[in-house]
């Protein structure tokens, strides 16, 4: 992997840099929009498993569609025969376990440090509604991390298992 | 997703039930569009029934909130009643300050 970046700050990555290991459940799907909601189900089903309320669960849902979203609007840049990769588990990290998704792709890359976060605003004129996705999965989810490279994408979601 | 409208003398009411996300949220777009091209510009969106809103479906609301506020339009996009996880998506967004959110859709309406 050629980058490694943060979701939420410039702090290097979780498991510095390293790739790792989940006990890991897997799944692959079309990268079409029709195909989110089977990787939600795949999702949410090893989430409850883990054991995540359904607070966290909603937040989950929401970033693994968010990401989805993106990777199938802007990755592959609209629907086709590209594919998403999918992969959930937990670990314990330094003392606290975590839920982490794993999703894949090979479309283009990004610089997810250039979207910001939405700026309040009452001025409808003024409203940034792209990068709302990105938004909303750093603010859903304990920790994000983006690594691009020759390999493909790869974005990792972490959730923590104890609120 | 299911999606319900009816007019109320010159405000539409938009009843949206069921998820909007990446895969639903163009056909909101699609009612909220056709709406608009016909002159109803004062829309009351109802999101009581909304198990689940993401950002696909805030687009399809804030592309309808800019073309019914152009100043030939003169009309509003209001909320009314929004669910428990539509509101925290609405907050998550900023969105809460944009939109006028009525806790029921007599009010939404009778605030035209």
């Amino acid at each position: 992997m050629a980058r490694c970046r943060g979701g939420a700050g410039s702090t290097p990555a979780f498991f510095g840099g390293t790739r790792f290991k989940l006990d890991e459940q897997r799944f692959v799907a079309p990268a079409r929009f029709a195909s989110i909601a089977d990787i939600e189900e795949f999702v949410l089903r090893a989430a409850r498993l883990a054991g995540l309320d359904e607070e966290a669960l909603f937040h989950v849902e929401l970033a693994v569609d968010e990401a989805c979203t993106n990777i199938v609007e802007h990755a592959y840049g609209g629907e086709g025969n590209d594919q998403i990769e999918v992969a959930c588990g937990t670990r314990v990290v330094e003392g606290t376990g975590y839920f982490i998704v794993r999703l894949r792709d090979q479309g283009k890359p990004f610089d997810p440090d250039v979207i910001l976060p939405p700026r309040p605003t009452s001025n409808v004129e003024a409203l940034q509604v792209g990068g709302l996705g990105i938004h909303f999965m750093r603010k859903s989810m304990d920790r994000i991390e983006f690594q691009f490279g020759e390999g493909g994408n790869e974005l990792v979601m972490y959730k923590r298992l104890i609120r | 997703m299911e999606i319900t409208t009816r007019e109320l003398k010159d405000v539409d009411v938009v009843q949206v039930a069921g998820r909007v996300d990446s895969s639903t949220a163009p056909k909101l777009d699609q009612v909220l569009r056709g709406l608009v091209d016909n002159r109803r510009t004062r829309i009351v969106l109802d999101l009581s029934g909304v198990e689940y809103l993401s950002s696909a479906g805030l687009r399809a609301m804030v592309s309808c909130l800019r073309e019914v506020q152009k100043p030939l339009s003169g009309g509003d996009l209001r909320l009314a009643a929004p669910s428990t996880k539509a509101e925290e998506v609405l907050e998550l967004a900023g969105l809460d300050q944009v939109f006028k959110v009525f806790a029921d859709q007599v009010g939404a309406v009778g605030s035209f």
